[in-house]
């Protein structure tokens, strides 16, 4: 028995001391980071940082809520050194309520609306909501594609649409203050209300919807256009639309996170001036975003220029989150739900 | 309550064995302080903050909880749930319990692991396996039926999961009850005439019935915690865990998210009460001495059949549910593209390889601690005696009784400023794992104990020894299994968590049920299924590894919750 016993601990020891030395060579320069890109870009973005500098980005994938949520549950404390990504509203948001960090990076050369007047944040790249239309199930269910906010609430997709919680996700958020901007609160409610009846789920994630709109989990989603442009480059049956009456956009950005872990700070701001540079918007540009930095555009990646996006007023938007989101889950789960059981 | 005069004396005599034995009066001080700070503290901290949504004291988060009907309903569809779980988890774990102590049927070793492999497996499994089967894209709802439903998230899809996920519970507690009943009793009836139905409704059953209810109730909390499985299939369905989640996590409400954890603790800690308190006075076990005559005369030979045939469908349901995931790991796209591929292994490599490893890690790390430290408490509680025992004991049983959730919020409130700065550390996790799993090591320990007469020791102190030389030298090896049934349980569940530690989880330490659960939810099923697979094989390995080496049977380790 006794033999048993030190053979376990001994494999025990061995295990974990082994799993110790690959795990965690100590005192390299390390990165700790909170992202909202989407987890694919993520790991491509750090991974090729790793390469050119030698310093290791331990990051995990937050939406922009929760990002904004952990960061702030985390004030005293701080755990992380940077936010990377995230929808411009939440930066705005985490600088309104202290706890981000001014930074002059002399990388910041974007137009002046993409950035912060005192520096909080930097933009890196802009997309526009959009519909994503399934066309197997759209066919299918003899529907057509949503062009405009009236329609998508229209009851012919009852039970068709998915978004995600404006609560945890910038990019519903994002959606709810464009509805609001375009047709005043009272009537953006009215209409997020009808829209709720057609929502099957709200998910946490802002891209979950458009990847359950590729694969037929749902008929239509509302994200951001280049979530949508990607999946229709990797192969899948979806149409992009944009809502007539004009449409709202994202300002990806970046924020230096306020009195986060001080060993860090300078090799944080060494990535916060990458982050903005060339050699990372090459990087986001293979996901069909379209950066700050001009770089050569994926096939298909559809420009704000382009497009009928608003006048959109983000520190407004920020500004009134809270409430909004109150409200929201009022209209939404407070009334709505008991009315809709039947 | 006896004489204050005698109580008196009595606790000078508790504390003169104290004084006398300064390194158990270490121990126990240092012990209390620990499940204080680990488990008490903390759900002070998220009750505090749920008081004071203001920094002063209110109800106000609790008034609009109950005056809103997002949140009642919430509240509803919890109940329902659990509900509906417990009986038919007690339902399944009571057939599937009976059928192999009762009616003797074939194959019960390979029925056996069946009834306990749910337990082994990462939180969300079942959910996931759900959705690649019955979802809009499912092989068997859209490729095989050509049907078209949404209907598998919410309320359907959740009872499927969570009774598959929980009969196990009910399973591991009517096992020892129906073993404890003993045969010759229904011999007598028949033999007094009763037909073997009769028999089974009027000594069988009533003598079971006390179990049953205690394996509904723990059913109930299981599904009342849950946060696994409603974050991935609950769709509409808001249940309280995902809630506190969302809105503590999410909209950064930490008030209302607080609340709401509190709210899920008061069911689980009544169950807890009814539990320790209650149901253990009665004395439902009828032993007389183990009776070794097999009872293969208490079921007809058509009851018989039904039963195997019942077993062994649950079975294949469950085994089902283990191909589809292993399958979903070398599809290139479910449900709409089949061919086979193994991008999948190597993305999960890259994305999830690191956290595999900080996984496992803290696992292996947590998993001696919460075993040593369950052994000591259970030790210090059968034999010796001190004032606080009660304490003691109620204290390390508690957290069995805590939901996740709500010490998750607790100790992201309790860990995060000055004097205990945590988050974000290993500690803190290993923490997590060592304080919500040491119960079930206690209570091993405890039963373990109960069966060896203390002369033992008592010789070994008379000798000399003193009390760590006693425990490491005699009680140790006497109690060595549950010592390893209790790590590998440990294990298991430090591997398979998710309801506390996604609170806690940093990017310098994250938990793969954690990734598992992103890669789920943007849909990367392909990538959610080999990392299940990859947990399921490391926890499969470790148990194994345990049972080689200690010559322990899968029943010993895992019969110790009951």
């Amino acid at each position: 028995m006794k033999k048993t016993l030190l053979i376990f601990m001994m494999l025990v020891l061995i295990i974990s001391t082994g799993l110790f030395a690959a795990g965690s060579s100590e005192k390299e320069q390390r990165i700790t980071a909170y992202t909202t890109l989407d987890e694919e870009l993520a790991q491509k973005v750090f991974k090729a940082y790793t390469a050119e500098t030698g310093v290791q980005v331990d990051w995990v994938r937050l939406s922009t809520g929760e990002a904004v949520a952990r960061i702030e549950a985390e004030k005293a404390n701080p755990q992380a050194s940077i936010w990377f990504g995230g929808v411009g509203i939440g930066h705005i948001q985490a600088k309104q309520k202290g706890l981000t960090m001014q930074y002059d990076s002399p990388a910041a050369k974007m137009p002046a609306q993409f950035r912060d007047k005192d520096h909080y944040w930097s933009g890196i790249y802009a997309g526009a909501l959009c519909f994503e239309s399934n066309t197997n199930k759209l066919a299918k269910y003899g529907l057509k594609a949503p062009t405009s906010w009236a329609e998508i609430i229209s009851p012919e997709y009852k039970g068709q649409v998915q978004m995600a919680n404006p609560g945890s996700s910038g990019t519903a958020y994002n959606a709810l203050a464009t509805l609001v901007q375009i047709f005043g609160e009272d009537k953006a409610f009215d209409m997020l209300k009808k829209l709720d009846a057609n929502i099957t789920q709200y998910t946490r994630s802002g891209s979950a919807p458009g990847k359950n709109a590729s694969i037929g989990e749902t008929t239509i989603a509302i994200g951001y256009s280049h979530d949508g442009v990607k999946l229709v480059n990797e192969g899948y049956p979806l149409k992009i639309t944009f809502p007539s009456e004009g449409t709202g956009y994202e300002v990806a950005s970046i924020s230096l996170i306020k009195n986060g872990p001080a060993d860090e700070l300078e090799a944080a701001k060494k990535l916060y001036d990458w982050g903005l540079g060339e050699t990372a918007a090459k990087i986001y540009a293979t996901t069909f975003v379209v950066p700050f930095v001009d770089v050569p555009l994926a096939k298909g990646a559809v420009s704000i220029k382009n497009l009928n996006v608003i006048n959109q007023d983000d520190a407004w938007a920020a500004e009134n989150k809270t409430r909004l989101v109150e409200k929201w889950n009022q209209v939404i789960n407070g009334e709505a739900k008991t009315v809709k059981k039947k | 309550m006896e004489g204050s005069s005698n109580q008196l004396s009595r606790k000078e005599g508790k504390f003169y064995q104290l004084t006398r034995d300064p390194v158990l009066f270490i121990t126990v001080l240092l012990i209390l302080g620990l499940l204080l700070l680990f488990i008490v503290y903390p759900l002070y901290a998220a009750a505090k903050l749920s008081l004071t949504p203001e920094g002063h004291f209110s109800f106000k988060e609790y008034s609009y909880i109950f005056t809103h009907s997002g949140y009642t309903k919430t509240i509803l569809n919890s109940v329902t749930l659990g509900v509906v779980v417990a009986t038919l988890a007690t339902f399944v774990g009571f057939i599937f319990a009976f059928a192999l102590t009762k009616a003797g049927i074939k194959g019960k070793k390979y029925f056996q692991t069946m009834g306990i492999l749910p337990i082994i497996s990462p939180p969300f499994m079942f959910a996931l396996s759900v959705i690649l089967l019955f979802g809009r894209n499912g092989l068997i709802t859209a490729k095989l039926l050509n049907l078209d439903t949404g209907g598998i998230y919410g309320l359907k899809g959740l009872i499927i999961v969570q009774v598959i996920t929980m009969y196990p519970i009910a399973y591991m507690t009517l096992m020892g009850i129906l073993q404890g009943i003993d045969p010759d009793l229904e011999t007598c009836a028949m033999n007094l005439g009763a037909k073997r139905g009769h028999s089974f409704w009027t000594v069988t059953f009533p003598l079971a019935l006390p179990g049953i209810f205690a394996s509904w109730l723990l059913v109930f909390v299981g599904s009342l915690t849950d946060f696994g499985n409603p974050i991935i299939i609950g769709g509409e369905f808001d249940v309280l865990s995902v809630k506190a989640y969302m809105e503590f996590t999410g909209m950064g409400n930490l008030p209302r998210g607080a609340a709401l954890a509190i709210l899920l603790l008061i069911p689980t800690v009544f169950v807890f009460f009814i539990q320790k308190y209650i149901m253990k006075n009665k004395a439902y076990v009828t032993i007389t001495g183990k009776s070794s005559r097999r009872a293969s005369s208490s079921v007809g030979k058509v009851t018989k059949h039904a039963l195997f045939l019942f077993c062994l469908l649950v079975s294949l349901f469950v085994i089902l549910f283990y191909v589809t995931i292993i399958g979903g790991s070398f599809v290139k796209l479910w449900g709409v593209n089949w061919t086979p591929t193994l991008k999948w292994f190597a993305y999960s490599f890259d994305v999830g390889f690191k956290t595999l490893k900080n996984t496992v890690y803290l696992a292996l790390i947590s998993t001696p601690i919460t075993a040593l430290l369950g052994m000591v408490i259970a030790y210090i509680v059968v034999r010796k005696s001190f004032p606080g025992k009660g304490a003691l004991d109620f204290l390390s049983m508690l957290s069995y009784a805590i939901p996740g959730t709500a010490v998750g919020i607790g100790y992201v409130l309790a860990f995060n400023k000055a004097p205990f700065k945590l988050s974000g550390t290993a500690f803190i996790l290993i923490a997590v794992y060592v304080f919500r799993n040491v119960p079930i090591g206690v209570q091993g320990g405890i039963a373990a104990l109960k069966q060896i007469s203390s002369d033992i020791e008592e010789s070994s102190t008379n000798l000399g020894a003193n009390t760590i030389y006693t425990f490491r030298k005699i009680t140790l090896p006497l109690i060595r299994p549950s010592f390893f049934a209790g790590a590998t349980f440990a294990f298991v569940r430090a591997m398979t968590a998710i309801s506390a530690i996604i609170f806690l989880v940093s990017a310098r330490w994250n938990h793969l049920t954690v990734l598992i659960l992103a890669q789920t939810e943007i849909m990367r099923l392909g990538a959610a299924s080999v990392l299940s697979f990859a947990l399921i094989i490391v926890v499969m390995g470790f148990v194994f590894l345990i049972m080689k080496l200690t010559g322990l049977k899968q029943s010993q380790i895992f019969g110790t919750t009951n």
